[in-house]
């Protein structure tokens, strides 16, 4: 059993340290500097002008709406705000960085020192300091499909896509609270409307610098930064993987280098960048073609204000409501989900009562559906449900009852009461109607009523089940109960 | 009319046109007629555009004209465009190897304005690679001769622009200037030249040398229509952030015949010991004509100028060096032929498309940009960039312009200077200031040394173009020196 | 001499810029030059003077975010040395 205990033993020897810097596409209509299409999948090439393919005498004009995004972001995760931030350009060549560098922000970033909270491994909360939050333009992509010869195709559709690079500081401390404070961020962009942050897409990507060091020390271990980790799964995958290879060489004695490590998704392995990497120098310096960002301190409290309430808060309020935790963080999870259910409190739903009814009945049947909760094919709106729940809480039908109402719902779009009223699911209160009912099924069962004289108390039970079998299921159950109890005296 | 109309200034064009005295063709046909003659021996183009092109131009003017339409400010006035410039469809190689086959799919802000304005464009001119020099030496195709003297550069980096104004090829000509570009080939040349104020006029279709510092201006036969062609191409442009955002006020109506009320500083670092003395007299003689037409002079002092040229020469190539980076061989211009890989492509692409100067100043600029050495280069030439800045803000609080030389000695000989580059950089000591304080400044031709044209550079005040170009306009009515003509244009002289 | 050849062999791999060795010597002395030149800016005091990128800079320039047409592929690529497959092409970029 070694195998189990040796990582163990690993793990009280070395900390893992991990900082990660995620690159977010902002969900602008044109590019950064250009009115070139953002829009994903157009053919190569096609959404490029002067400036974007850095034709000569071009020259970039920065996107109002971007920098109220990136704004956005940073006011989200708690940043302060520099409103003289600047540009820089970044100086480096490769055939998909068309102007031979990338106009960024180096030495005044619009965000530093932000922070985000989030519950990490085993639902402990965790907080993750942001060391500064940058706005900067994308590059083409290189390709060699379908080009001959091995040569290397160079699309530029996404040169000058805007994105903004969140750095965190090196808090991290394991490969799972890195992608739980990866999903976290993620969240925060979508709920603050930065970004669609779809990894598949790319317009969330990651870096990880991890090192090892070992236990009670506080100094950095050699910084291995990870590269290419393109899902959520494969930021932990790749995390776990290397921070077993550095244990391993460091219980060998031997010392980690420096440097730049490929995750490879089949092989499940990292392995050392193959490219001769000079020492990079970027060169900084201000870029000369544009003008500070000048954020006026109005924008930027306009900006603050128009942020919506972002998952922390949407969470503690759920909690508040008397949700429980984990039901709670299902709601807030999905920014949709989230907002049905805001509209079914508006609507005066219970909260507890009402969120089962939309995470469990709801939910359930539209996922064997494949349907979205804020598609147009979802034909119960969140108010409805909302009466529905209300018609449970009233008695007026059974929570047995409500799961057919639901469907038929579902199937017409019509209100609850509508069907109820249709169908005659009505539940049936009337003590009159009730007690009648309860003579009946004693008078019609001898034997059960001799059982439960002799003792038998579960023979109760075969009565009321004769009576809810007689009115269909609608009578009121609790007073099916009482009124067999009664007649049986 | 005595005189041909290629000869005639721009607004002489205009009164000629509205007067039905004289057709945009004839103007057209004027200009190509003197090309044909003198630009063998003058060789201030890299590129024409064809005659029928041209005076296609001018008949829509004359068209316009017949049709009773207002006349635009430039109507059938024919125009040279620096090779720096986009125009669509005509090659803006910057005299470069590296952009052989380079044609934009786009006008620069400045040549749209100036089509839109109604002159007749007649090519590109010839300038140093990347208007990198002072001379047009460097340019990759051929040099271009000064019309005064055949033996002398004609300035640079502008000074194909500078030469087709003077040889009477083009009636007006854009050019632009980093660190003199238009100033020093406007004196070497005998016209004016206007540096406009940094941000006065859009740099959208310029290529770009040194971002910070480079302006579009005007090289004219005078003063009245340097203000005309800067009323065509200043203004707001959203293309360029650095454009400002003010509207450009009426040029024209700021030119009058004196200065009364006007306070001119003569800085004395302007008028160091590199000044040739005959360019010390003549602009002393210059600053007693201001003094006669109601001007206060006075001697003043610009303390950290002398260091201008030093700053100047990190700064400029830094940016360069990153301006200049995207000429890799992959979307257009040249590319090294049998590279393994896009590295070995890209060194070799640049390595063989660049001439030396423009290799030369990358080298130094990435240098001065690079870890270790940014704080004691580009870092500290921008704090000193600083200090000039105070320095005119200073002066300029005291006077309402600046006057001095353009260039310390009248246009050298071919060859003078192009073997050791700090001769070369020395040519632009009295320009560079200017463009690093983002100031407008307008040279003007001040006297005349051995046949050769000296030149007298005004500098005024942040977007305060008005009242150089009053102090240019009175001088030159005083002097009455811009009528004088390089003796190439004696008719026929240069015809076989 | 401030700048030997290594380093400026150093600077043109930077740079991007082929140099043959036999021109090494004669950048390092051309460069070499110029930079005993600009060393004057040593000579001022410039402490505590900020740094001037701009001289006239305009902050807060932006534009609303409207898309538009730019080039079409076909334009894009007209003057690309080497294309295919509506792409530009260049040489083998060894990835990762």
């Amino acid at each position: 059993m070694g195998g189990v205990g040796a990582p163990a033993e690993t793990a009280r020897r070395w900390q893992t340290v991990i900082g990660l810097e995620v690159h977010v596409e902002l969900a602008t209509r044109s590019k950064m500097f250009c009115r070139c299409s953002t829009a994903f999948g157009a053919p190569p090439n096609t959404q490029v002008c002067p400036v974007c393919l850095a034709l000569p005498g071009s020259l970039p004009v920065p996107n109002r709406r971007a920098i109220e995004l990136a704004l956005r972001a940073a006011l989200a995760l708690r940043c302060e705000i520099d409103p003289d931030c600047r540009w820089d350009r970044k100086n480096y060549h490769y055939p998909d960085l068309p102007k031979g560098y990338q106009i960024t922000q180096y030495a005044r970033p619009l965000g530093r020192g932000g922070e985000l909270t989030f519950a990490g491994a085993g639902g402990a909360s965790r907080t993750v300091r942001i060391r500064r939050l940058h706005m900067e333009e994308d590059t083409g992509k290189s390709t060699h499909e379908g080009m001959p010869g091995g040569a290397t195709g160079v699309d530029l559709n996404r040169a000058g896509v805007p994105l903004i690079e969140i750095v965190s500081e090196p808090d991290l401390r394991g490969p799972e609270d890195a992608r739980l404070y990866l999903q976290a961020l993620r969240l925060l962009l979508l709920y603050a409307g930065v970004s669609d942050v779809r990894m598949e897409e790319g317009s969330l990507r990651c870096d990880a610098n991890v090192s090892l060091r070992p236990a009670g020390s506080s100094e950095l271990g050699a910084l291995v930064e990870i590269k290419n980790m393109n899902s959520f799964r494969s930021v932990q995958r790749a995390l776990e993987y290397e921070e077993g290879r550095q244990a391993a060489a460091l219980d060998a004695g031997e010392r980690i280098a420096r440097e730049t490590r490929h995750w490879d998704e089949r092989r499940g392995i990292t392995f050392p960048s193959r490219s001769k990497e000079e020492a990079h120098d970027y060169r900084y310096f201000p870029e000369p073609d544009l003008g500070a960002v000048g954020l006026a301190p109005a924008f930027i409290e306009d900006t603050r204000r128009s942020l919506p309430e972002l998952p922390a808060d949407r969470q503690a309020r759920y909690e508040a409501l008397g949700l429980p935790g984990y039901d709670a963080g299902v709601l807030v999870a999905d920014p949709a989900l989230a907002a049905y259910f805001d509209r079914m409190l508006r609507a005066g739903a219970a909260a507890r009562e009402g969120a089962a009814l939309l995470s469990v009945e709801l939910l359930g049947r539209l996922n064997a559906a494949g349907i979205g909760v804020d598609s147009p094919e979802c034909r119960v709106h969140p108010e409805q449900l909302a009466a529905l729940q209300g018609l449970i809480a009233s008695g007026s039908i059974s929570g047995k009852i409500a799961k057919d109402v639901l469907d038929e719902m579902l199937a017409t779009g019509s209100d609850p009461s509508v069907v109820v009223q249709r169908k005659g699911l009505q539940q049936i209160s009337d003590q009159g109607a009730i007690g009648e009912a309860a003579r009946a099924a004693i008078a019609a069962n001898p034997q059960s009523v001799a059982d439960y004289r002799a003792g038998k108390k579960q023979a109760a039970d075969f009565l009321v089940g004769q009576v809810m079998k007689a009115t269909r299921g609608k009578a009121n159950p609790g007073l099916v109960r009482e009124a067999i109890a009664r007649e049986l005296g | 009319m005595d005189v041909a109309p290629y000869e005639w200034p721009a607004h002489q064009v205009r009164r000629a046109l509205a007067a039905g005295q004289v057709s945009a063709r004839k103007v057209a046909e004027s200009a190509l007629r003197r090309i044909d003659e003198v630009e063998p021996a003058v060789g201030a183009f890299l590129h024409l555009r064809a005659r029928e092109d041209v005076l296609a131009d001018a008949d829509a003017v004359d068209a316009a004209i017949a049709r009773g339409a207002t006349l635009p400010p430039l109507a059938g006035v024919p125009a040279a465009i620096k090779a720096n410039m986009c125009m669509r469809g005509v090659p803006a190689s910057c005299a470069s190897r590296v952009l052989e086959g380079f044609v934009p799919p786009y006008d620069a802000t400045a040549v749209g304005r100036l089509r839109a304005a109604g002159a007749v464009i007649l090519g590109a001119t010839n300038m140093d690679e990347f208007a990198m020099g002072s001379s047009t030496e460097h340019s990759a195709d051929h040099v271009t001769r000064n019309p005064w003297d055949l033996g002398r550069v004609p300035g640079g980096s502008s000074g194909g622009a500078a030469a087709a104004v003077a040889a009477g090829e083009a009636t007006i000509a854009l050019g632009s200037d980093t660190g003199g570009s238009i100033r020093q080939p406007a004196a070497f040349c005998g016209t004016v030249g206007l540096k406009p104020t940094y941000g006065r006029v859009s740099r959208y279709g310029l290529v770009a040398f040194a971002s910070s510092l480079d302006q579009i201006g005007p090289l004219t036969r005078d003063v009245r229509d340097g203000a005309l062609v800067l009323a065509a191409i200043a203004g707001a442009d959203p293309a360029d952030a650095t454009c400002a955002a003010e509207p450009s006020p009426d040029y024209e109506a700021a030119l009058r015949r004196d200065c009364r009320g006007l306070r001119a500083g003569l800085p004395v670092e302007l008028l160091g010991g590199g000044t040739a003395p005959e360019v010390r007299s003549s602009v002393m003689a210059a600053a007693d004509l201001l003094a006669e037409l109601g001007a206060e002079v006075d001697e003043c002092s610009l303390p950290t100028v002398p260091y201008a040229l030093d700053a100047y020469y990190v700064i400029a190539p830094a940016e360069a060096s990153s301006n200049l980076a995207r000429y890799d061989g992959v979307r257009y211009g040249r590319r090294a032929a049998g590279a393994a890989d896009y590295v070995e492509m890209f060194g070799r692409t640049r390595g063989e498309g660049f001439g030396p100067e423009v290799r030369r100043r990358i080298m130094l600029g990435t240098y001065a940009l690079s870890a270790g050495y940014y704080d004691q280069y580009y870092g500290r030439a921008l704090q000193v960039r600083t200090r000039i800045c105070q320095d005119f803000e200073a002066a300029l609080a005291r006077f309402d312009v600046l006057v001095g030389p353009t260039t310390p000695s009248p246009a050298f000989a071919f060859g003078e200077k192009t073997a050791d580059p700090l001769q070369m950089y020395a040519s632009d000591v009295c320009t560079v200031a200017v463009n690093l304080a983002g100031l407008p400044a307008l040279s003007l031709p001040c006297g005349f040394h051995n046949g050769l044209p000296l030149g007298l550079q005004v500098i005024g005040r942040a977007w305060d173009e008005e009242t150089v170009l009053r102090v240019a306009f009175a001088f030159e009515q005083a002097a009455d020196l811009t009528r004088r003509r390089p003796p190439l244009l004696g008719a026929g002289r240069m015809g076989g | 001499m401030p700048i030997d050849e290594a380093q400026v062999r150093h600077v043109a791999r930077l740079a991007r810029l082929a140099v043959p060795d036999s021109d090494l010597a004669r950048f390092a002395a051309e460069l070499g030059a110029i930079l005993e030149h600009v060393a004057r800016l040593q000579e001022l005091d410039v402490r505590d003077v900020p740094p001037t990128a701009a001289a006239l800079g305009r902050p807060g320039v932006a534009r609303d975010d409207e898309p538009s047409a730019g080039l079409t592929a076909s334009e894009a690529l007209a003057g690309a040395p080497a294309s295919a497959a509506g792409m530009f092409q260049v040489p083998r970029v060894v990835e990762g």
